[in-house]
């Protein structure tokens, strides 16, 4: 079991900073990533990805906000790539914009992929992913109840887990539990 | 007829209801005994465990988790459990994986005799769910001489296991085995060939392939459509690797064969638990961990078979003792989305089939 | 959220009666005592519970209920709906969302009824009091006549709780203030 370097945030700094022999998974992961990446950027244009990474060997990219939609279609159904099964879904609140998770498997060639948006806390949206994967409806829905960010053009964006009445969106950390 | 006016009427199958399972409600709207809507309310047992484990140490979580899944608490935990070890590369010891794996498979046993009782008690038998709760009642005499719980067991640790088995513990692990094998047949023949029974389930609440995957099923769910998906063998974890067993597959997707899996599948666990005790060897229970887990900072997601699905746990980590956030993959959350496609157009008394046979535990739809 | 702690105070009341009647009949002595007790008696030995199970300890209610620890033998059959139940055992956690519907639950029975508080969430909010929606006890709602501690409470507790309600009512059907 190798010690260095397991988890590379970042593939070009991990170059530079290890000259030791890399793990093969993560050289594996680092191919996926470049393939992919320039798949995308191919299709539309070098500023879709704002940040690409490899976590815990899965390689990571964050979307532009417009285009988050139209690239998970993109891999949806791209021949080479068919990432058709979403395995996660999460929304993470951090200090100046509110980050969607989606982590997609593809089961005909057996890679994953995450791809993540930004939205801004006060009134930021992103827009659905639920015309690409119907698994994301209710996921979607509960991002918005317990974190409060609206998602464009979903077709049913209403609390899912809290009352209708809640106030507030108990997630974010300036939460204030009252009773 | 023609000139008679008829209305649709929406109605609400409550919060409180001996066949939802738990807390769930269902808004339908009904012309007739056709359901032409279904709009599932949840929500009422939501207890903010999200939230709350931001505020606690990565092994005071794991009692969280066992209460997620009550049915099958074994799994939430090595969910976790297996999350934290990835992220921070422990290896636990051979015999902890062991243990794991029996208590796992064990614990599959019981959460499908469950599913069988509750079921057909649903669908109006009653012996059946005697039977299974007597025959669970016996695993979980196993459970309480090995961690001292009957449902929620805070057995894993970050590492390993808690308690070793006791003595002869092992020794009734296996005449277990006997036993549930001895008593399987009688449990198929109550139902198996039951007219009524395979009226009610058959054809009834069909998927395909496509949708249950675009909708992000997994476990029994997807298996019954014919997908081969068990997170076992396709993504496999801890010591699975070494065992030999199948894994069940559907036709159709419809009641019966999610049905018919979960038969299989207790005897595919009877399977691993005998190889396993075949397998297990002396030794320590824990491996070298540092006193405070510290998870390095980053983001990693790793998800085990639990009885419902696949469990996943993801951990967006800056390097302290706490997440920053970890959200949990909730199998029965997911499987339950399909249901109001699945009962458009079909009869009020199908909706208590296609809701027994997603297998959901309110618990764990919440969270 | 009002917080009542409202406990049903514990003498007879015969119904119909005012209250300087009704303290004329306490005294009544003999016939009216015994019969009183007999009503006791049937009462205790025949209480029919709403299936009310939220969370885990619903399975260990079932569990109660099923061939091993068989909870007929004490005359007790779960009835599913409130109209036909002498008492509520609330097991489980109950949430601010599903407060309204205990309470609706619970005026729904008809008198005599009686509450019993299974597992440590419905006694005092357990393992989740700090969370934002959970509500920290349902005696927060309704009147409860007895707390059963455990999470969840071993089937054999369970069983003991039901004997402590069971001797409850016999002990108020002779006049006897229970706390």
């Amino acid at each position: 079991m190798s010690e260095e370097n397991k988890k590379a945030p970042v593939a070009e700094k991990a170059a530079e900073e290890t000259p030791a022999p890399v793990d093969p998974r993560v050289e594996k992961a680092t191919t996926h990533l470049e393939i992919i990446q320039g798949k995308i950027v191919s299709e539309f244009g070098e500023a879709a990805i704002e940040e690409a990474g490899l976590k815990q060997f899965v390689p990571t990219f964050v979307i532009k906000n417009e285009l988050y939609a139209d690239v998970a279609e993109f891999l949806r159904t791209e021949p080479t790539l068919l990432f058709n099964y979403p395995q996660c879904m999460a929304g993470t609140d951090y200090k100046d914009y509110i980050e969607v998770y989606l982590k997609i498997h593809s089961t005909t060639h057996g890679y994953d992929v995450a791809i993540k948006a930004r939205g801004d806390r006060d009134n930021g949206s992103v827009p659905t992913l639920s015309s690409v994967y119907p698994y994301c409806g209710w996921e979607e829905r509960e991002i918005y109840d317990l974190l409060g960010l609206n998602f464009r053009n979903h077709p049913d964006m209403r609390r899912i887990l809290l009352q209708d009445e809640w106030n507030g969106h108990p997630l974010r950390k300036d939460y204030v539990v009252r009773d | 007829m023609a000139g008679l006016r008829t209305e649709e009427l929406t109605m609400n199958i409550g919060p409180q209801h001996p066949s939802t399972h738990g807390v769930l409600r269902l808004v339908v709207k009904v012309d007739g005994e056709i359901i032409t809507d279904c709009d599932p309310v949840l929500g009422y047992l939501h207890r903010g465990t999200e939230k709350l484990a931001e505020d606690l140490q990565y092994t005071q979580i794991i009692p969280y988790t066992d209460r997620l899944d009550y049915v099958g608490a074994m799994a939430n935990n090595h969910a976790l459990v297996n999350a934290v070890e990835k992220a921070m590369d422990i290896q636990p010891t051979d015999r902890a994986e062991y243990l794991r794996v029996i208590n796992v498979e064990l614990n599959r046993v019981a959460s499908h005799l469950l599913f069988l009782g509750t079921y057909l008690l649903d669908l109006g038998a009653m012996s059946p769910f005697l039977y299974a709760f007597h025959a669970r009642e016996k695993i979980l005499d196993l459970f309480v001489k090995i961690c001292g719980a009957r449902l929620t067991y805070n057995y894993m640790r970050i590492g390993g296991v808690k308690w070793d088995a006791p003595e002869g513990w092992l020794e009734s692990v296996r005449e277990f085995v006997q036993y549930m094998r001895d008593q399987m047949p009688m449990y198929d023949e109550l139902v198996h060939g039951n007219e009524i029974f395979h009226n009610r389930v058959i054809g009834v609440g069909k998927m395909t392939q496509e949708e249950a995957i675009a909708y992000g099923m997994s476990g029994i769910n997807l298996r019954s459509t014919g997908f081969n998906w068990d997170v076992r063998k396709n993504k496999p974890y801890s010591v699975y690797d070494r065992f030999d067993f199948d894994v069940p597959l559907g036709k159709t997707g419809d009641c019966y064969d999610r049905y018919w899996c979960h038969v299989r599948e207790i005897w595919e666990s009877l399977k691993i638990v005998e190889q396993a005790l075949d397998q297990i060897e002396p030794g320590p229970i824990m491996a070298k961990v540092p006193k405070i887990i510290r998870v390095p900072a980053g983001e990693y997601y790793s998800g085990v078979e639990a009885m419902r699905g696949e469990l996943g746990v993801y951990i967006v980590s800056e390097g302290k003792d706490k997440p920053y956030r970890l959200k949990l993959h909730r199998p029965s959350f997911i499987n339950l989305q399909i249901l109001p496609k699945l009962l458009k157009g079909n009869l009020m008394a199908n909706m208590v089939a296609i809701l027994g046979a997603t297998d959901i535990v309110v618990g764990e739809v919440d969270a | 959220m009002e917080v009542t702690n409202n406990q049903r105070p514990a003498y007879m009341e015969f119904e119909g009666f005012t209250k300087e009647e009704n303290d004329e009949l306490n005294k009544a002595g003999v016939i009216l005592g015994t019969l009183e007790q007999i009503k006791g008696w049937a009462r205790s030995n025949s209480l029919w519970p709403l299936t009310f199970a939220t969370a885990c300890c619903g399975i260990e209610m079932m569990a109660t209920g099923g061939a091993d620890y068989d909870f007929d033998r004490f005359g007790v059959i779960f009835r599913a709906s409130p109209r036909q139940a002498d008492c509520v055992i609330v097991a489980g956690t109950i949430t601010k969302k599903m407060a309204p519907v205990v309470k609706r639950l619970y005026e729904q029975m008809p008198e005599p009824k009686w509450v019993i508080a299974m597992g440590s969430c419905a006694t005092a909010g357990g393992p989740y009091v700090r969370a934002y929606s959970v509500v920290k006890g349902v005696d927060q709602i309704i009147p409860v006549d007895v707390y059963i501690p455990g999470c969840p409470p071993s089937p054999p507790a369970l069983m003991y709780g039901v004997n402590k309600l069971q001797e409850k009512i016999r002990l108020e059907a002779k006049g006897k203030k229970v706390r």
